[in-house]
């Protein structure tokens, strides 16, 4: 559309700087509780389905697909495999899988010593020292490829 | 629903939240903007740094749109020319704020009004804040002034009126 | 166009902070109308959500952040948006997929996760209005409400005391409401006593922000008879948007109120609304709110509805009881889930299963109606037994 003709000139535009500064607090959920507090006990915790009994991680409150409620919450053992990785920085970031459970975590996986990182390759958690947990992710220091793999 | 007893959900109090005794993730974002006025705006803020209110009309319902726009809303079409109107008016509807936009108390409370701008079409008008008033003398009706900023601090923004004041006779 | 029946209900407990997720109270609120409607995930044919400014959570894709809390992994899913007047559209949209053919059974959810946003989740509405003519001034949403309250209250001269009333009936009947935030017996001196926030609106004039979420099912003709021997008819929708001048228009009547209203009427051959509708849930975030659109809704002439109300003729045992449920200033009002639990509220009433909430006069045809935005959105829905 043309200027209407008292703007003469696009020079006489305007506009308005401002900003939208935008703090949040969460709340975990019932099921990002448990597995925060399961986290914090060095436990990786997931969620089982009461109708078709699949297994999710992170867990939750319903499954998805039968849009029913979970039945419990299942430990998980802290043993996966890289389903695929990125690396930045200097840093490995990976989305380990664990076997029989649907999903997975993102987390930081320690590069080998000798070798490369690979897709498939065996991992397990390496969890802080208890008094150091605070019920997050990073209650995981990192994933580490386990010997012989 | 009455058979069941108990909706679901899990209230958190105060003191939970505060205190956090569960799990809780923090986080911000700072978003900047700068938003285009766009041409009939633009036209209105020029308007304002000279210390005048331009509205636009539109030469099918002939109504005189203050604030101005490119077009016509309600035939649809664009607007036709610039008008000049006046920078004195009568509240429309007003009221006294205690909060600011964050839901905080203001250390002084602050009157707010719909304006009904002179030689705009009836009813039409814009938001502003009034000064120079104390609350309990402001009606609907009040004929009131644009109380501009000296020349040399008006930058083209809506801010470039002061405020409104009652309009001695 | 084919019947559209709503055959199951559900809701959260409303409240100021939920430890639920959205997509957690989402699951509950929609896992409990399936259970009524006596159904599985897997027959519901489509989803439709409504949620409020994505501001509030700070998730910018809020339908597909909630969709598998809403039962939409894998569906036709929809999120709709009309501000405020978004909870009583999400029916609206979801009516058109059943009344076309499109689904025989859809599931309508309404979610809203305000507590997040800090300082306080009023400062999310700072993002709806003008950036060049209306931020700069640092205008709230108490600013605009009030502005239309103390025009409303100029035009038909009505008193602050008139309005209270409402507030004081609704956080009354929301004693008998279980999700219900904000019941309590109170007086009008108290709400004229409150503390004021931006006068002429005072702290009890006014409903709560909130967590919490309600869902409805809906379904053709046939899965109906089938699934139900108490359907719940949608006779009439209608809804209409004007524009975001709402400095040029006068507040003291919502035009675009009459219209939906209007085109919901037509739908369900109503001539003479304030005889022909039995009760109504109307739109109450502030207490004036629900006055000016029960005038919108024609169920009171212009000006009229603060002597109703003073006359008792809204209460729960009136001839025309408004928000029985106890209303948003009652129960609570997160946002998209306040407009849904107006159309549970309306479905459980035409069942008689409102409990104690029960209006008192046998009831065919309810109303329930929401509003938004800029005061510009107006959304209705008529159901009959």
């Amino acid at each position: 559309m043309s200027l209407p003709d008292g703007l003469r000139n696009t020079s006489q535009a305007k506009n308005w700087v401002d900003s939208l500064p935008l703090s949040y607090k969460y709340s975990a959920g019932v099921s990002g509780q448990r597995f925060a507090e399961g986290l914090k006990q060095g436990k990786i915790l997931g969620s089982k389905c009461s109708k078709c009994g699949e297994t999710f991680l992170p867990p939750s409150l319903y499954c998805p697909n039968c849009f029913v409620y979970s039945s419990e919450y299942v430990e998980i053992p802290p043993y996966g495999e890289i389903y695929s990785f990125a690396e930045a920085d200097g840093k490995a970031i990976a989305l380990i899988r664990f076997q029989g459970v649907t999903g997975g975590l993102i987390h930081v996986v320690k590069r080998p010593s000798a070798g490369k990182l690979k897709i498939g390759l065996r991992v397990s958690a390496v969890f802080r020292p208890a008094e150091q947990r605070k019920g997050d992710l990073t209650d995981i220091e990192f994933f580490e490829i386990r010997p012989h793999t | 629903m009455e058979s069941k007893k108990t909706l679901p959900g899990t209230p958190i109090t105060g003191a939970e939240w505060e205190n956090e005794v569960y799990s809780f993730r923090k986080h911000s974002v700072q978003l900047r903007y700068a938003w285009d006025a766009g041409s009939a705006v633009s036209g209105f803020l020029e308007g304002l740094k000279e210390g005048r209110i331009l509205g636009r009309r539109c030469n099918r319902c002939m109504r005189v749109l203050v604030p101005p726009r490119a077009f016509c809303e309600r035939c649809f079409r664009s607007t036709d020319e610039w008008v000049e109107v006046k920078d004195t008016g009568k509240i429309n509807t007003y009221s006294v704020s205690y909060v600011n936009n964050d839901a905080s108390r203001r250390d002084k409370p602050l009157i707010v009004a719909v304006i009904e701008i002179d030689g705009a079409s009836p009813g039409m008008g814009f938001l502003h804040v009034l000064g120079e008033v104390e609350p309990s003398k402001v009606h609907v009706d009040m004929k009131v002034k644009a109380v501009w900023k000296p020349r040399d601090e008006r930058v083209g923004a809506i801010t470039d009126i002061k405020y409104f004041k009652p309009l001695e006779v | 166009m084919r019947r559209v029946a709503v055959v199951g209900a559900g809701m959260t407990l409303f409240r100021h902070r939920m430890l639920e997720t959205g997509k957690e109270m989402a699951f509950e609120a929609s896992r409990m109308a399936l259970d009524q409607a006596g159904l599985d995930i897997k027959d519901v044919d489509s989803v439709v959500l409504g949620s409020a400014p994505d501001a509030f959570d700070g998730v910018h894709m809020k339908g597909e952040y909630l969709l598998d809390g809403a039962g939409g992994t894998r569906k036709p899913y929809t999120r709709v948006f009309v501000g405020g007047g978004t909870g009583v559209f999400v029916p609206i949209a979801a009516w058109w997929q059943v009344a076309s053919g499109v689904a025989d059974i859809v599931l309508v959810v309404g979610e809203e996760k305000m507590s997040p946003l800090l300082p306080h989740p009023q400062y999310a509405f700072w993002s709806i209005f003008d950036p060049i003519l209306e931020r700069p001034l640092g205008v709230t949403l108490l600013w605009i409400f009030s502005l239309e309250m103390r025009r409303y209250m100029h035009v038909y001269n009505v008193s602050e005391e008139d309005i209270a009333l409402v507030a004081v009936k609704n956080k009354r009947n929301a004693l008998d409401h279980p999700a219900a935030q904000l019941a309590a017996n109170i007086t009008v001196d108290d709400v004229l006593k409150s503390e004021p926030i931006c006068w002429p609106v005072k702290r009890l004039d006014v409903s709560p922000t909130s967590d919490g979420a309600a869902a409805v099912v809906l379904a053709s003709e046939d899965v109906a008879r089938r699934i139900t021997d108490d359907p719940v008819w949608i006779t009439g929708v209608g809804w209409n948007v004007d524009s975001t001048y709402w400095t040029n228009r006068d507040l003291c009547y919502p035009e675009y109120l009459e219209k939906a209203a209007n085109m919901a009427y037509r739908m369900a051959h109503i001539s003479d609304p304030k005889k022909e509708i039995d009760f109504a849930e109307v739109y109450d975030p502030f207490d004036y709110k629900e006055l000016h659109h029960m005038e919108g809704l024609q169920l009171a002439r212009r000006g009229e509805a603060p002597k109703l109300t003073r006359e008792g003729v809204t209460q729960r045992d009136g001839d025309l009881p408004i928000n029985p449920s106890g209303g948003l200033l009652g129960v609570g009002n997160p946002i998209a889930a306040a407009g849904m639990m107006k159309i549970a509220e309306v479905f459980w009433q035409l069942r008689g299963e409102a409990g104690k909430r029960q209006v008192k006069k046998p009831v065919r045809r309810g109303l329930a109606q929401a509003w938004g935005d800029l005061m510009q959105v107006g959304t209705v829905v008529i159901m009959e037994r």
